[in-house]
């Protein structure tokens, strides 16, 4: 379901870790997937023609997410010109001491993937105007993957730091800062609030079926009213 | 006496909620059952025939060569499995009959060794569409017919003959698969080997990051290829090329053009005015209504805001409708 359906990527992220034993909340909350489905029946994922294949990456990470073991839960989106062509919402494997921490770890997985779309462009035999652009909401993080200052409370970080930091060295990747207000892959880490959530979904490029609406609508309107 | 099961007379086994506006073909899909079994249909004239052409088919590809059971073999079973097909409004189309390997009596070592075979990602998917929207390249589909049975076999698996055509003048012999069969564990392997080869011997490059993902490009062509088991997705920038290709594919394997993309994988992909729209619309109802929440009331966003699920907190009593809807929403 989540190959077009990003907007359900966290939501079913965070039901399916508890198939083995669910619980009565789960149940709601599968419910509600379910309802918010049945309201965007109609809703996927628009292409459109765009100028330049410029690779830009929203990283973001929901520091110690997790109740049950204090993980983060880290999501990315990637966009390939204007259209979105990759995301995730996935909970980290290691529990992270600092929000800072949990941040870099998002952006080393964020960097694993774009090198990965990089790979793939030059394979498609793509020419590739400018450097792949990952952008983050965290400074400390950034400033940790730009200098090669080692902090004492960022020692143990240790196999991502120098991924990272390589490729920044190498000027493979670009890094910068973007206001958590339009952090784009904030949708993947937790659930926002109902006017974040369409704002975000919109500039992820969902919507629902242009050519259902220019035939004058549809029988389940897309937009229901707000739940109270 | 004549019974009710003699008569033809059967409770509905579907839900009553159904009944009401159930579709032809539903009513069909519930009420009829496909037989299990070469002695089901033994007597059968329709499925028979349906089994000869299957055999015929198989004995064109070359499938086997009949020979005597080689000492300390393992022999491989093999079964027939029927299948209706029907027409949108319920009546049947045709009966179709599938002669099958049991590929869990295959040894792994002897009879099979790699079994994998890659399949696109979404995400090299989606890269491909975008790249192809934005310099508005054609797209286009294509089937591979009987995709399974193109893949040439390098072990040596013997199976047993088929139930019911042993052959009268050596019943003893067993069939030696040259082709790979339904059923066979490393089918999808042979395939997939086959028909990289063919594309490599063509001039096409597997690409590094995605090995479904193929490309010719040569002088200022280009020829993007994906691969999904049988499904094909075709791009390029210059027409007269793309159909030269698709005629050397069609003559090495039959192939089936669908045209221009509409339904892969599952995903419905409409044209729109500035590019191209991906859906999963008909999927979506179908969870839904398989979870009989067709007619709950929508609400605008997936999950309570701020809400961080944890393991703590009762066990659903009723486990068998949770478990249900979770692996529902999973899928």
């Amino acid at each position: 379901m989540t190959i077009t359906r990003l907007d359900l990527a966290h939501s079913v992220n965070s039901v399916s870790q508890y198939l083995h034993a669910p619980t009565d909340d789960h149940f709601q909350a599968v419910k509600r997937i379910l309802r918010y489905v049945k309201g965007t029946l109609h809703y996927g994922l628009s292409f459109t023609a765009s100028s330049l294949a410029t690779i830009t990456a929203y990283s973001d990470a929901d520091w110690a997410g997790c109740p049950d073991t204090r993980r983060s839960i880290s999501g990315y989106s990637i966009y390939l010109g204007d259209n979105l062509v990759s995301w995730s919402a996935k909970k980290q494997p290691t529990v992270s001491r600092s929000s800072c921490e949990s941040e870099y770890r998002a952006l080393a997985s964020t960097a694993a993937e774009v090198l990965w779309l990089d790979h793939l462009l030059h394979d498609l035999h793509v020419p590739r105007p400018a450097r792949p652009l990952l952008l983050c909401d965290n400074k400390s993080a950034i400033f940790l993957s730009s200098n090669s200052v080692s902090h004492k409370r960022s020692k143990h970080i240790d196999l991502d730091y120098h991924f990272l930091r390589e490729l920044v060295v190498a000027g493979r990747i670009r890094i910068q800062h973007v206001l958590s207000t339009l952090q784009v892959a904030d949708v993947f880490t937790k659930s926002v609030s109902r006017p974040l959530f369409t704002f975000f979904r919109s500039k992820l490029r969902m919507c629902s079926n242009p050519m259902l609406s220019l035939r004058g609508g549809v029988g389940d309107s897309p937009e229901s009213p707000p739940d109270s | 006496m004549v019974t009710r099961a003699k008569a033809g007379i059967f409770q509905p086994r579907y839900p009553t909620y159904l009944s009401q506006h159930v579709s032809g073909l539903l009513h069909a899909l519930l009420t009829t059952s496909e037989p299990r079994g070469f002695k089901t249909v033994a007597k059968n004239p329709a499925w028979l025939a349906a089994m000869d052409e299957e055999l015929n088919a198989l004995r064109e590809n070359c499938t086997w060569d009949l020979v005597p059971q080689p000492p300390k073999t393992n022999i491989v079973g093999s079964k027939w499995v029927f299948r209706m097909k029907y027409q949108s409004d319920g009546s049947i189309d045709r009966l179709k009959a599938r002669l099958v390997a049991k590929g869990y009596t295959q040894l792994p070592g002897l009879d099979y060794t790699d079994t994998f075979s890659p399949v696109v990602k979404a995400s090299t998917v989606r890269v491909v569409l975008s790249l192809a929207i934005t310099h508005g390249w054609p797209l286009c589909q294509l089937d591979v017919k009987n995709a399974f049975l193109h893949g040439i076999l390098q072990e040596h698996v013997c199976m047993e003959q088929s139930p019911g055509y042993v052959d009268p003048r050596f019943p003893q012999h067993v069939c030696k698969l040259k082709k790979a069969l339904y059923g066979i564990k490393q089918a999808l392997h042979v395939w997939f080997q086959r028909f990289s080869s063919f594309l490599l011997k063509l001039g096409f490059t597997c690409s590094r990051a995605d090995t479904s993902l193929f490309v010719l490009h040569c002088q200022q062509q280009i020829i993007y290829l994906l691969l999904y088991v049988d499904d094909i997705i075709l791009t390029d920038n210059n027409n007269s090329l793309l159909s030269s290709f698709i005629r050397q594919l069609h003559s090495e394997f039959a192939t089936k053009d669908l045209g221009s993309l509409s339904y892969f994988l599952g995903l419905e992909a409409t044209s729109t005015p500035t590019g191209l729209f991906l859906s999963q619309t008909k999927y979506a109802r179908d969870i839904l209504t398989r979870a009989q929440l067709l007619d709950c009331k929508p609400i605008s966003t997936p999950m309570v805001v701020a809400q961080h699920l944890s393991s703590a907190g009762s066990p659903f009593a009723d486990i068998t409708r949770t478990v249900l809807l979770l692996v529902l929403c999973n899928t």
